[in-house]
């Protein structure tokens, strides 16, 4: 399947102030794909170019195979067939749910357009609000309004900027499901800028890692979880913590929790200096343990109790087990690991972690 | 709090009682200054319902057929003009890049520092028959090549007044598209309208409430304008007050003239606060910090700049070098005792109006705070009603009700002491002061009440509980966080006050010739080059307010 959205080593910058560098990625029709990072990250820069807003510096944005930025090019937001969900909905306030609706429908036949917009109105459940205005709207009905309006022309690509952000918490995860639904059911592409991992992991179908305008890593929420390309996706996703080791041969590693068996996702010699990550779901108690470890805190988290505990080299890995198993702060408990898959990152000559770095 | 306290000492006596135990303290001083405020509007209303005989014919057949015709032009001449000048470039400073477009934004308040008065004589002579600009082309392409229009017209009026006041909707309209931002043009972009048709569909159309706004503003104005039709010799209602008063020394006509004016302006103040009240629901999300320019190439570069260079030079640049020269070259002879005598005058009216509009004022402000919602709010919007009066008309409205407790007054004292006394009240500092008041109420009210605001029911409920109450809570909490509000409202009464005119016409003690009067009686002659010192120096205490109001837009 052909991609509909290709981005080629784009570069972004502001004065010598670089934003986005080397950037590529691609998504493919009908997938929903997600970027995720820290605030400041330079994903908005990244939806902001590919939607026209912003030039770039170097690189190339397809659309359809067809150059919509580049160093020379820059077609206009509106010729690019590229609709938009802004992180603050940007609703006209002087129109109504239907007129907002419509907006983008001026040089369709009237048919066509009463049709669609009566179908978005019922779909996005919006029907009984077509003639409110957008003030009068709660914050997830305002939101269903911007993606109606985004839908409405049958963009080739839909961009949602940080969509769930002006949302109620407890709303969000809900409202996630229901905007992706939507948008299978529209068949659209969509890509959407985050920086809270579950409403990521919930709505789409591909993730991109991004920190200091860089790309750590493409792929799919279960791969990122298992099989970070980096530590900064191995920090970034999840919880965990990484444990210093030294790798034995093919399929072992020692580190402070003992011999560790089980599939590197890279290739690393004997005697390698690596860091091995070490997930909370990794570590289970065991009374009979010969590895002992002391509760250095613990948060009570409902169905599950998150330990943090102190191994006996110094080192400190989280746990996160069923909340009957309670142990006091202080106490000495066995732990044991299980662990098919082993994380394991070199590390560099000065034995410091390299966060930043991009690949290895 | 306060109503379980009250439900718990006064129990089952009446169900009425709580209605009665909220007129405490507050409540009546609220009431007090409404009643004050209500006092001349109810005597110019009442002179409508209580014609006097003859007077009402003689006005229908020969004043208001004129009267309402040169308004209507007036008012439609100057809203077309501020609602072109003001709008297009609100627009380019607000959302486009020229060279000078920063600058452009703030200087293209400056107009505000110059009462209206100010630069309808210098634009009289400036332009007129015998005026530099005239003379100059005459010398050069010989006397009878030269067409100037007239600048004494309706025309001319319409022109001075539009450069004077288009910064009211400038203004309000720049704020509209900052707040805009460029997200909604943005949200048009992706949905396929470009620049021009996201301008006409979503940026005006969003923007409307505001600019509504700053036309009635404008209009209210031009309502109220005194000083520029009356060098004009453009006769309107406030000037056909004036004549009837101190002319035909016909008070009731001049009052019967004021009740039409002041139902005109009511008019124009139900539809300006019914439009303000739009304005909270036309936001298209949030304010986005930074919202990207469109940068503006080739000739529509220059000419933005060209256009924005012109209007300011028209309104404020050119007024400005004129009145320099003009002040240079009388300087010597104008300065002098009599001169300063003027400015003290000026001075200590404007000190005085400052203090006690800034006082009634936080008094308000604390009524209201401790009664936030009833009968005390709607006692403030009586109490600063004043703004939309006209000068003349309050004047109308407050000397008749003095003139008749004068009166009163007089007969007291002679029945008691024999005395020559003909009047106690009329003409006196106090009378004139509180007709400031009444005008000058919301300028104060509105930077004081904002500032109110800010000391929330938990502010004092946290100082409670840190042990301070009471005058303690007031000088170590309350008036810190009130300070600049009050300075704020003092500088701009205290200005406005220096640049009123009719009012202080009409109700100054004998003697008590301001900068203001000075302009109009040596402009009703003609005299513009010897008004320019006090312009001049009008002007420039004018530049203040406007220094603090772009500064609060920059905010």
């Amino acid at each position: 399947m052909s991609p509909i959205l290709q981005l080629q080593n784009v570069f972004q910058s502001y004065g010598d102030l670089a934003i986005i560098k080397n950037m590529s990625f691609k998504l493919s029709k009908g997938s929903i794909g997600c970027l995720l990072g820290p605030s400041g990250c330079g994903k908005t820069t990244i939806l902001r170019a590919i939607a026209g807003f912003e030039e770039i510096m170097d690189g190339r944005i397809l659309l359809n195979d067809t150059v919509i930025s580049s160093k020379e090019k820059n077609l206009k937001p509106e010729k690019r067939k590229i609709g938009m969900v802004f992180q603050d909905y940007a609703l006209f306030p002087h129109l109504t749910v239907s007129e907002n609706i419509a907006f983008g429908l001026r040089h369709i036949d009237r048919t066509e357009r009463i049709l669609r917009i009566n179908n978005l109105l019922d779909t996005l459940a919006l029907a009984d609000m077509r003639n409110k205005y957008p003030h009068e709207l709660s914050g997830g009905q305002q939101q269903r309004v911007a993606l109606a309006r985004a839908l409405a022309p049958k963009p080739d690509l839909i961009l949602m900027d940080e969509p769930f952000s002006n949302l109620d918490v407890n709303l969000r995860e809900k409202l996630s499901m229901e905007v992706r639904n939507i948008l299978k059911a529209y068949g659209a592409t969509a890509l959407i800028v985050t920086h809270n991992q579950l409403e990521a992991f919930a709505i789409s179908d591909e993730i991109g890692i991004m920190s200091d305008g860089h790309m750590h890593q493409w792929d799919t929420a279960h791969k990122l979880y298992h099989q970070p390309a980096n530590e900064f996706v191995a920090d970034f996703v999840g919880e965990g913590v990484l444990l210093q080791g030294e790798v034995l041969d093919k399929t072992r590693v020692s580190t402070g929790i003992g011999m560790l068996n089980g599939r590197f996702h890279l290739q690393c010699n004997a005697g390698h200096a690596v860091n091995v990550l070490i997930r909370p779901d990794d570590i289970l108690h065991e009374d009979d343990s010969q590895i002992k470890a002391k509760v250095l805190d613990k948060t009570f988290r409902g169905a599950s109790i998150m330990y943090s505990l102190l191994l006996e080299n110094g080192e400190k890995v989280l746990s996160l087990v069923p909340s009957h198993h309670q142990h006091d702060i202080g106490m000495k408990i066995g732990i044991k690991v299980m662990l098919d898959d082993i994380v394991l990152f070199p590390r560099d000559r000065q034995g410091e972690l390299n966060i930043t770095g991009m690949s290895y | 709090m306060q109503d379980i306290n009250n439900k718990k000492d006064k129990q089952n006596v009446f169900p009425s009682i709580r209605l009665i135990t909220r007129i405490d303290g507050w409540w009546v001083y609220a009431f007090v200054i409404a009643l004050m405020a209500a006092v001349p509007i109810t005597v110019v209303l009442n002179s409508l319902f209580s014609p006097t005989e003859g007077i009402w014919d003689h006005l229908i057949a020969h004043v208001l057929p004129e009267l309402l015709l040169n308004t209507f032009w007036l008012v439609t001449g100057v809203t077309t003009g501020t609602l072109m000048l003001g709008v297009s470039l609100a627009w380019l400073t607000a959302v486009c890049v020229f060279p000078g477009s920063r600058i452009f934004a703030w200087a293209l308040l400056l107009p505000l520092s110059m009462p209206s008065y100010v630069l309808a004589f210098v634009f009289l002579g400036l332009f007129n028959f015998t005026g530099p600009l005239q003379t100059a082309l005459r010398n050069w392409l010989g006397a009878g090549n030269v067409y100037f229009p007239d600048i004494s017209s309706t025309g001319g009026v319409i022109t001075v007044m539009s450069l004077a006041l288009y910064p009211y909707v400038y203004l309000l309209a720049r704020n509209a598209f900052m707040t805009q931002g460029s997200r909604a043009l943005e949200a048009a972009g992706s949905l396929g309208h470009g620049k021009v048709s996201g301008f006409f569909r979503v940026a005006l159309p969003m923007a409307r409430p505001w600019i509504a706004a700053g036309v009635l503003l404008v209009i209210m104005e031009a309502l109220a304008d005194f000083g520029a039709v009356s060098i004009f010799n453009y006769n309107t209602f406030t000037t056909a007050i004036y004549k009837a008063w101190f002319g035909f020394f016909s008070l009731s006509a001049a009052a019967q003239l004021s009740s039409i004016l002041i139902i005109i302006v009511f008019v124009i103040l139900l539809v300006e606060q019914r439009t303000r009240s739009d304005i909270k629901f036309t936001r298209s999300g949030r304010e986005s910090a930074a919202t990207p320019k469109i940068k503006l190439h080739g000739w529509l570069k220059w000419g933005s700049f060209g256009f924005a260079f012109s209007v300011l030079s028209a309104a404020f640049i050119v007024p400005v070098i004129q009145l320099s020269i003009w002040a240079l070259q009388v300087y010597k002879i104008e300065f002098n005792y009599r001169y300063l005598e003027f400015i003290a005058h000026s001075l200590l009216l404007g000190i005085i109006g400052a203090v006690t509009v800034c006082l009634f004022a936080l008094i308000l402000s604390y009524a209201k705070r401790h009664h936030p919602d009833g009968i005390v709010s709607f006692f403030t919007r009586i109490a600063t009603l004043g703004y939309a009066m006209p000068g003349t008309v309050l004047a109308v409205g407050v000397f008749i009700p003095v003139a008749y407790l004068d009166n009163i007054l007089v007969d007291l004292m002679n029945t008691l002491i024999t005395t020559e006394l003909s009047s106690i009240l009329k003409g006196t500092v106090p009378v004139l002061i509180f007709a400031y008041l009444i005008r000058f109420m919301a300028a104060g009210f509105g930077s004081i009440d904002s500032a109110m605001h800010r000391i929330t029911r938990s502010i004092d409920e946290a100082s409670r509980l840190t042990g301070l109450s009471g005058l303690k809570m007031l000088s170590g909490i309350h008036l810190p966080i009130l300070k600049n509000g009050v300075i704020t409202a003092a500088i701009i009464v205290f200005i406005d006050i220096m640049k009123e005119m009719p009012i202080t016409l009409m109700m100054r003690p004998f003697g008590w010739d301001t900068l203001a009067v000075k302009i109009f009686e040596l402009t009703s002659e003609g005299e513009w080059t010897r008004a320019s010192l006090p312009a001049l120096t009008l002007v420039l205490a004018g530049i203040v307010p406007v220094i603090l109001l772009s500064r609060k837009g920059e905010k």
